[in-house]
């Protein structure tokens, strides 16, 4: 089905990121097809290729480390002054096989009208930029005319239609891509893209204005043929028309929640695969058990604090009367000797001895009756104690002295320490058993990605509610698509009986029916159609796959469906699409790609960046000699880092042969046309610029 | 005796530290490694004082710093300092008591002189109510 050859011949970049004024050419050559660009990681590879989507689209297709920061050229912008004006373009010229076919330019102008160094985020600019700078686009397009001449347009809305209808942005993908990214390109949100782009660049279009076309004719004779055969028809007529009308705005709807339910299926499908993977239950569990060893932990510190504080209080209570413990014993003997003495009375209270005197009797039960001696100490004594402050103070200390000399002695103090000792380092022992119970618990739970779980759990109940609602609004649907459509035969039986009335209407009714043969014929050419293409990328997809993989026996085959959902069947019947390795991945797209490309009605150049960046060994190889093969023709363009490209490994770790690198590969089966370095240029120790360089042999 | 007569035994109402050891009581009080950390100042001030004592140290005041309130010192305590006095001061015997001015003053020394061991204790271990039991266990008999 390939007609057009379109090539990418001149890329005139300027003032674009790391791009100061490169003009870079690329292969125009139908055999020498590839053209290499070589830099380092950050050089300007990604850059090129946001060039021409920045050209064609206003946007940039990947973004990474030079996100935030804004598409014009920062040396440039800070050179320009307050009036002057800096502009960043870029020019595409695509050629066809008979020279260059169209010419688009887009360019963005920033005026810097004060000094503010302060931050803005600017949309045309594509990220933060001085506010000093104001900033406007403007684009040109221009295409060859048959006779030679150019049509030039600076229309915003006639740019975009005509960028899309020589590239659509959704066949963009299939032209520019990222080699690393690839094994993303067949999430389901992929497939819907897929199968529009398709439609829209293999002739289904043509066909579609047919079917449209006989439709509308149909609608025109069946109005005629009510109209000739009176009011009563044409009512009928109308009744029909609108009924068909909400019929088919009720099968787009179905249409839609068909593809809608397709997709949620496929998404709740991977979110149970994920959840099973990290079951939420047991997750929850392990969450318990750690909060009830963290309470077990907890519980053992306190009681190690607890013992330890009683232990040092104990010290601090005992610290004084053991270090003093001598000074005790003399001051209490000084005391004691005091009274002896008779310099302070003994321990008695003076309330005591009036006791002992008004009873006239010893707390022994002696009768002091008659023993005036004794009653005349008494007196004195009970007198000495009244009248002495001394002797409260003495006795208070003699009481006091006797009691702390009383208190537990050492081997008791040192017992008790040891008891307490022995008993902090039981339940020590049992802290630290409960803290290693809790770091593996939370070493268990690390596992798990929390965060993941719940946002995958939230998600499943989303979805499985979304699924619900949606399978309820299409029962709903198609219930209301029954009736409608029994209403309709209805109608057209009540219609078929009153058109047969006249011989004018008889003659509208004819062509009428010619009209709907020609329209259900057309569609099924369409479905035919469509199938035929679907097969046919089915089976250049599978051929293509089989032949660069190295395990292509465990593939039985590729299946593509209508939606344009890719398996990959194994002998046992089963889908490995998700389980493919990653090489393996960016080997089914890029075999799928290339199958696409040739059911569409234009060969497309391609750009690649790092294409080789995620295969290894022998099938990197494979992948540089076989690719072009199935791409007879398509202007190839690599972005490549050194490594990727230069670079010779050993076979395997016990023979010295070495697998060829990509350069050795391509340059043997003589597909490079021209190979260029991208060149960092430092200007400063902050600025840089990247230059492009051919590389001669 | 009638010299006696009239005395009452009364503390002055604080105990004083020298001011260059305020941090240290309030060090010693305030962060949590440490073996006094929320107890009473009386307490690391009778810690102090027979760590002195056993030490050998008697330091007076250069600056005092009356902030350690008497009317919280233990019966125990306030005849450790007695005791301390009468054992210091041999000579006097039981008319020590007369001069409770005395006691608390000599206590105020032996606490200066004291404080500096409690504060390398706390300063030089890691675990410092480890290192105040070592210190404890060697007077243990």
């Amino acid at each position: 089905m390939v007609g057009t050859n379109l090539r990418f011949k001149e890329l005139h970049i300027q003032n674009f990121r790391p791009y100061e004024d490169v003009k870079i050419e690329f292969s125009q050559d139908p055999k020498k097809t590839i053209t290499i660009f070589e830099g380092t990681n950050s050089a300007g590879k990604t850059s090129i290729m946001n060039a021409i989507h920045w050209c064609l689209y206003g946007e940039e297709q990947f973004l990474n480390e030079g996100e935030g920061k804004p598409i014009p050229n920062q040396r440039a912008l800070n050179r320009t002054k307050v009036g002057q004006t800096t502009e960043t373009s870029v020019k595409l010229v695509i050629s066809d096989d008979k020279g260059p076919k169209y010419q688009i330019k887009r360019m963005l102008h920033a005026t810097r009208n004060n000094d503010s160094k302060e931050k803005k985020n600017d949309n045309d600019a594509g990220g933060q930029i001085d506010s000093g700078f104001t900033t406007t686009i403007s684009i040109i397009f221009s295409d060859r005319n048959p006779n030679g001449s150019w049509d030039t347009t600076d229309d915003e809305a006639r740019f975009k239609a005509k960028v899309n209808k020589f590239l659509p942005q959704t066949i963009s993908e299939f032209v520019i891509f990222n080699g690393e990214m690839l094994d993303t390109f067949f999430r389901s949100e992929n497939a819907e893209k897929i199968r529009t782009g398709i439609e829209r660049v293999s002739g289904l279009p043509v066909t579609d204005r047919s079917i449209q076309h006989w439709n509308d004719m149909f609608r025109q004779y069946s109005k005629k043929a009510a109209h000739a055969s009176g009011a009563s028809a044409s009512l009928l007529e109308e009744k029909l028309e609108t009924k068909s009308k909400k019929l088919d705005e009720k099968k787009r709807e179905i249409a839609v929640f068909k593809r809608n339910l397709d997709e949620l299926n496929e998404h709740q499908k991977q979110l149970e695969i994920e959840i099973e993977k990290h079951p939420i239950k047991a997750f929850e569990l392990l969450q318990e058990q750690l909060e009830s060893e963290k309470r077990h932990q907890k519980e053992y510190d306190d009681v190690v604090l607890k013992l330890k504080k009683s232990r040092v209080d104990y010290i601090i209570d005992n610290f004084g009367r053991i270090l003093l413990y001598d000074s005790i014993g003399y001051a209490y003997d000084i005391l004691k000797e005091s009274e002896i003495k008779g310099e302070t009375p003994p321990p008695v209270m003076d309330f005591f001895l009036e006791d002992i005197l008004k009873k006239n009797e010893c707390m022994c039960g002696t009768k002091l009756k008659g023993n005036q001696e004794a009653i005349d100490a008494l007196i004195s004594l009970k007198e000495r104690v009244a009248n002495s402050k001394i002797a409260q103070i003495a006795n208070e200390g003699k009481e006091t002295l006797v009691n702390m000399k009383e208190l537990p002695v050492s081997q008791i103090i040192r017992e008790k320490l040891d008891l307490l000792r022995k008993d902090e380092n039981r339940y020590s022992a049992a802290f630290r058993e409960a803290k290693e119970k809790v770091n593996g618990t939370i070493e268990k739970l690390q596992e798990y990605d929390e965060k993941k779980i719940r946002q995958i759990a939230t998600s499943l109940d989303k979805i499985r509610q979304k699924r619900s609602d949606v399978i309820d609004e299409l029962e709903i649907n198609n219930s209301q698509i029954l009736a409608i459509e029994s209403e309709i035969t209805d109608l057209k039986k009540e219609l078929k009986g009153a058109t047969e009335t006249t011989s004018a209407s008889k003659q509208w009714n004819q062509k009428r029916n010619l009209a709907e043969k020609a329209h259900s014929t057309l569609n099924q050419v369409r479905e035919k159609l469509l199938s035929e293409i679907r097969e046919r990328v089915q089976q250049k997809t599978e051929e293509i796959f089989k032949k660069l993989i190295t395990r292509h026996w465990q593939v039985d085959r590729i299946e593509i469906d209508e939606n344009y959902k890719i398996r990959v069947i194994d002998k046992e019947e089963v889908d490995n699409l998700k389980t493919l390795a990653a090489g393996q991945t960016l080997y089914l797209a890029l075999s799928y790609i290339a199958a696409l490309r040739e059911v569409t009605d234009t060969n497309y150049p391609m750009i690649i960046d790092s294409p080789f960046g995620r295969i290894a060994g022998l099938e990197r190889v494979r992948a540089a000699e076989d690719l072009p093969s199935y791409l007879p023709e398509t202007q190839i363009t690599f972005l490549v880092t050194n490594t990727e490209y230069k670079a010779r490994v050993a076979q395997d770790l016990s023979s010295e042969k070495h697998i060829p690198s990509i350069k050795e590969t391509l340059q043997k089966n003589k597909r490079i046309w021209k190979e260029f370095e991208l060149v960092i240029d430092k200007i400063t120790e902050e600025s840089s610029r990247t230059l492009v360089k051919e590389i001669t042999v | 005796m009638s010299e006696i007569q009239d005395f009452e035994f009364k503390f002055k109402k604080y105990a004083s530290y020298d001011d260059e050891n305020g941090e240290i009581y309030r060090k010693l009080k305030s962060i949590q490694k440490s073996p006094f950390y929320q107890k009473e100042m009386t307490q690391i001030f009778i810690t102090s004082m027979a760590l002195g004592f056993v030490k050998d140290n008697s330091k007076p005041l250069k600056k005092p710093t009356p902030n350690i309130p008497t009317s919280i010192f233990t019966k125990q305590e306030k005849w450790l300092m007695i005791s301390l006095f009468m054992k210091t001061h041999p000579e006097l015997g039981v008319k020590s008591l007369f001069d409770p001015n005395a006691i608390l003053e000599n206590a105020e020394n032996y606490a200066n002189g004291g404080i500096k061991f409690l504060d390398n204790i706390y300063e030089e271990s890691e675990d410092p109510a480890e290192e105040l039991e070592n210190e404890f266990r060697k007077f243990l008999s």
